[in-house]
C-alpha cells in the first residue's frame, strides 16, 4: 500500500467572518455625513438659516434666550396637536376630529369643575376618558364601518362641534375655580418655560420610542406603507389602525385639557385654530429624518421651523399677512418634496 | 442628472423658496406704525382725560332715552332674531325674547354660522314665517340686499346694531353704530392718559376685518393725541386667522421689540385677549404693561378681577337690544323715532359688578324698568 501526501485542504473564512467583512460597509464618518445630508434634515438647515436671517434683521430682539422661550411656549400646544395625529398618520389614517376633541375635552373639564364641582383630578380623568371615547368612536367608524378616515373624522368633528355647542351654548365656561390648581397645569413656568413645553417633550420622546424602537411602531409604518402586504405578512392592520385612532383621541384630549388650563376657561372654539397648523407640522415633519415617514422628531423640527418663522416675522415688524404666507410657502415646498421622495424611493 | 442629484436640487430649491419668502415678507416690514409722537403739550389734556375717565367709571343709571312712546304699542307682533352663531349672539337671542315679552310680542331665534349664505337663508326663512320684524346684528347691506328689498316690500321692519351701514332704504334703525364706537375709543384714550398721568406709550391692537372697529380706532388715536400729545402710540393689526391661536404671540413679539410700551389696548377683548395674560406672564411682561379692552366676556372679567386687565369698556348687549326693540315699538305705534347711544361704563377691578364674571351683564342695572316705563308697560 502506497501512502500519498494528502494536500492541505483549502480553507475559506468561516461564515460569521465573511459576514463581518461584508458588514463593515460605510465608516462612521460616512454615516454621519449621510445623517446630516440635506435631504434628511433640510428643514434644520432652513431653520438655522431663518435664525441667522432674523438675527441680522432684528438684532435687538431676536437672537436671545427670551425669543427661544417665546417660540417654545407659543408653539407647545400646536406641537402636542401635531404629535397626536402623528401616530394615525404613520398608519396612513387621518384624524381631522382632533381639533374638535381638543375643544370638547377643554369644555368638558371646565364644565365638570365649574358646574358639577368635580375635583380637579377626577375632572381631568373624566375629560381624558371623553377624548379616548371619541377616539374609540372614530376607530369604530373607520375600521369597523370601513368609512374612509378623512370623511369619517370630518363627520365626527362636525358631531363634536354640535355637542360642544349643546353643552356651552357657545359661551366660554369660566370661573374662579379654574384658577388655582387647574390653571397650574398649563400656566406654570420654570425659568420662563411653560409646562406645556415639558409635556410636549415627554410625548415626543414617547412617540419616537414607539415608532422607532418597538415592533408596534414597525407594524404601524408597514400598515401605512402597504396595508395589503402588511396583512399578508401577518400584521393585524385593523387592530393597529383602531389603536392609532384611540391614541390620537387620548392625546388630543390631553392637549385640550392643557389648553383649557392655559386659557383659564373652557372655550367652545379653542381647538379649531390648531387644525391646519398641526397638519402642516406633521406633513412637513414627514419630509425630515425618515424620508416620507411621519415621525415625532420631524414633527418637532417642523413646529420649531414654522414657529421660529412666525415669531421672527412678528419681532421684525413684518406685515400681518407675512406669517400666513410663510407657513403656506413652507407647507407647499414640504409636500412637493415628500412627493418627490416617494416617487424616487419607488424607483 | 441622477435621481439623487435631482432630489438634492429640489431640496435646495425649496430652501431658497422658503428663505426668499421670508425675505420678501420682511422687506415689507414696518407696516405697523410705532413710536409716533404727536406734537404739543399738555397738562390740560391730562386733566380733561381724568375728568372724562372719572365720570365714565361711575355706573350709569340712565338708558339714554327719556321720551316715552306716548301711543299704544300694538301687541302680538312677531320678532325674528337672526343669530350670528358666536357666544354674544346666542345670549342676545335670550335678551330679545325677554324684551319682546315685555312688549307683549313673541320672538324666535334662527341660528346661523354667520356666513353670508346662512344669513340670507335665515332672512328668507324669517320672511316666509311671517315675521313682523327682523333683527340682525352688524348687517352688511350688500350681502342681504335682496332680502332687505323683499322685507321692505312686505312691510317687515328691520333693525340692526354695530353696523357701518346707514339707516334708511330698508334699515329702520342701526343702534350702537360708528358713533358709539367713537365714543368708546375716546373714553379708552381718556382712561389710559388719566391712569398714566400723561406718560403712556400705547400699543393699539386692531382687527381690521371688523369694520365697525375702524371708528373706534380712529377716535382712540385722535383723542389720545389730543389728551396727551407727548404720549407714544403704535398699532398692529391681527388677522382673523390668528384669533384664538397666535394673537397673544404677536402681541408679545411687538412688546418685546418695543420695550417702552406700557399700555395695550384690545379693540375686542374677548377675541384678542384669549390666552394673553398667560402669554404675558410667561414672557415676563405681565408687570410691565397694562391692558385696556373693549367688549369682553366672562373670561375677560375674570382676568379683570385678577387684575390682569387695567379696565374694560363692556358692550352693553342689554341696552343695545332693548334700543332695537324700542325702535320697532315706536315704528309699530306710529311714533317718532328716537335714538340714543348706549350708556358707557369704564369697568375696573374696583368698580366691577359681581355678576360680570358669570356672563353678560347690563350696564344700567334698571334698564328693563326704564324701557318698560317708556313703553307704557
Amino acid at each position: 500500500m502506497t501512502l500519498t501526501a494528502v494536500p492541505e485542504p483549502v480553507t475559506e473564512p468561516a461564515a460569521p467572518e465573511r459576514a463581518v467583512a461584508a458588514r463593515t460597509g460605510p465608516s462612521s464618518a460616512q454615516r454621519l455625513a449621510r445623517g446630516l445630508a440635506f435631504d434628511r434634515i433640510g428643514a434644520v438647515y432652513v431653520w438655522l438659516g431663518i435664525i441667522v436671517l432674523f438675527s441680522v434683521w432684528a438684532p435687538q430682539t431676536f437672537p436671545n434666550l427670551d425669543t427661544a422661550k417665546q417660540i417654545l411656549n407659543s408653539n407647545a400646544i400646536t406641537a402636542l396637536g401635531a404629535l397626536s395625529i402623528t401616530i394615525p398618520l404613520a398608519a396612513r389614517v387621518f384624524d381631522l376630529s382632533f381639533a374638535g376633541v381638543m375643544t370638547l375635552t377643554g369644555v368638558a373639564v371646565a364644565h365638570l369643575i365649574v358646574e358639577e364641582h368635580v375635583p380637579v383630578v377626577a375632572a381631568i380623568a373624566i375629560a381624558l376618558g371623553v377624548g379616548v371615547g371619541i377616539g374609540v368612536i372614530n376607530a369604530v367608524v373607520v375600521v369597523v364601518m370601513r368609512i374612509d378616515s378623512f370623511i369619517a373624522t370630518l363627520a365626527t368633528g362636525s358631531l363634536i362641534a354640535a355637542l360642544v355647542t349643546m353643552v356651552t351654548n357657545e359661551v366660554p365656561i369660566t370661573d374662579a375655580r379654574l384658577g388655582g390648581t387647574f390653571a397650574k397645569i398649563g400656566q406654570t413656568s420654570v425659568s420662563g418655560i411653560t409646562l406645556g413645553v415639558v409635556y410636549c417633550a415627554v410625548v415626543a420622546v414617547a412617540i419616537w420610542y414607539l415608532l422607532e424602537h418597538t415592533a408596534t411602531g414597525r407594524r404601524l409604518y408597514a400598515t401605512g406603507f402597504n396595508p395589503d402586504a402588511a396583512r399578508l405578512a401577518g400584521v393585524r392592520i385593523d387592530r393597529l389602525r383602531f389603536a392609532s385612532l384611540v391614541a390620537s383621541g387620548g392625546l388630543a384630549g390631553a392637549t385640550g385639557i392643557i389648553l383649557a388650563s392655559t386659557l383659564g376657561s373652557g372655550s367652545p372654539s379653542a381647538g379649531t385654530p390648531y387644525l391646519l397648523p398641526a397638519f402642516a407640522a406633521a406633513f412637513l415633519g414627514a419630509t425630515q429624518l425618515k424620508h416620507g415617514r411621519f415621525n415625532a422628531g420631524g414633527t418637532i423640527i417642523a413646529v420649531l421651523l414654522l414657529g421660529t418663522g412666525v415669531t421672527g416675522l412678528a419681532l421684525a415688524n413684518a406685515p400681518s399677512w407675512a406669517g400666513d404666507m410663510f407657513v403656506g410657502v413652507v407647507l407647499i415646498a414640504a409636500l412637493a418634496l415628500t412627493g418627490l421622495q416617494r416617487r424616487t424611493s419607488a424607483r | 442628472m441622477s435621481i439623487n442629484g435631482l432630489r438634492n436640487r429640489a431640496y435646495k430649491g425649496a430652501a431658497v423658496l422658503v428663505l426668499g419668502a421670508a425675505l420678501a415678507a420682511t422687506a415689507g416690514c414696518g407696516s405697523d406704525s410705532s413710536g409716533s409722537a404727536a406734537a404739543g403739550g399738555g397738562g390740560a389734556g391730562v386733566a380733561q382725560a381724568l375728568a372724562l375717565a372719572q365720570k365714565s367709571t361711575t355706573r350709569p343709571t340712565s338708558i339714554g332715552l327719556t321720551k316715552p312712546i306716548g301711543k299704544p304699542v300694538p301687541s302680538g307682533k312677531k320678532v325674528v332674531f337672526i343669530s350670528c352663531g358666536v357666544a354674544a349672539c346666542e345670549a342676545q337671542g335670550d335678551i330679545i325674547k325677554q324684551g319682546a315679552a315685555d312688549l307683549g310680542w313673541s320672538a324666535q331665534t334662527i341660528g346661523t354660522d354667520g356666513s353670508p349664505e346662512q344669513l340670507q337663508n335665515a332672512f328668507e326663512t324669517a320672511l316666509r314665517d311671517g315675521a313682523d320684524a327682523i333683527v340682525l346684528n352688524a348687517v352688511n347691506r350688500a350681502s342681504v340686499a335682496k332680502q332687505l328689498e323683499k322685507a321692505k316690500q312686505q312691510g317687515v321692519a328691520f333693525v340692526t346694531s354695530s353696523s357701518v351701514d346707514k339707516t334708511g332704504d330698508g334699515i329702520l334703525a342701526n343702534v350702537a353704530g360708528t358713533q358709539n364706537s367713537a365714543k368708546i375709543g375716546e373714553n379708552m384714550a381718556a382712561q389710559i392718559v388719566a391712569d398714566s398721568h400723561g406718560k403712556a406709550n400705547t400699543l393699539y391692537v386692531n382687527i381690521s376685518a371688523f369694520q365697525i372697529l375702524q371708528a373706534l380706532g380712529d377716535q382712540f388715536k385722535s383723542s389720545y393725541a389730543k389728551y396727551c400729545p407727548d404720549c407714544q402710540y403704535g398699532s398692529i393689526d391681527i388677522p382673523i386667522t390668528a384669533l384664538g391661536k397666535d394673537a397673544p404671540d404677536r402681541i408679545v413679539s411687538y412688546l418685546r421689540s418695543h420695550p417702552q410700551v406700557n399700555y395695550v389696548v384690545l379693540s375686542v377683548s374677548n377675541a384678542l385677549g384669549s390666552g394673553l395674560p398667560a402669554a404675558l406672564r410667561a414672557a415676563g411682561l405681565a408687570d410691565k404693561v397694562k391692558i385696556v379692552g373693549q367688549s369682553g366676556d366672562s373670561q375677560t372679567f375674570q382676568d379683570l378681577q385678577a387684575k390682569s386687565y387695567n379696565s374694560i369698556v363692556p358692550y352693553d348687549y342689554y341696552t343695545v337690544d332693548y334700543l332695537m326693540l324700542d325702535a320697532l315699538a315706536r315704528h309699530f305705534a306710529g311714533a317718532k323715532p328716537q335714538s340714543a347711544l348706549p350708556p358707557l361704563w369704564i369697568v375696573t377691578p374696583n368698580n366691577m359688578p359681581a355678576e360680570a364674571t358669570k356672563g353678560l351683564f347690563p350696564v344700567v342695572a334698571s334698564y328693563r324698568d326704564e324701557f318698560k316705563k317708556l313703553w307704557g308697560k
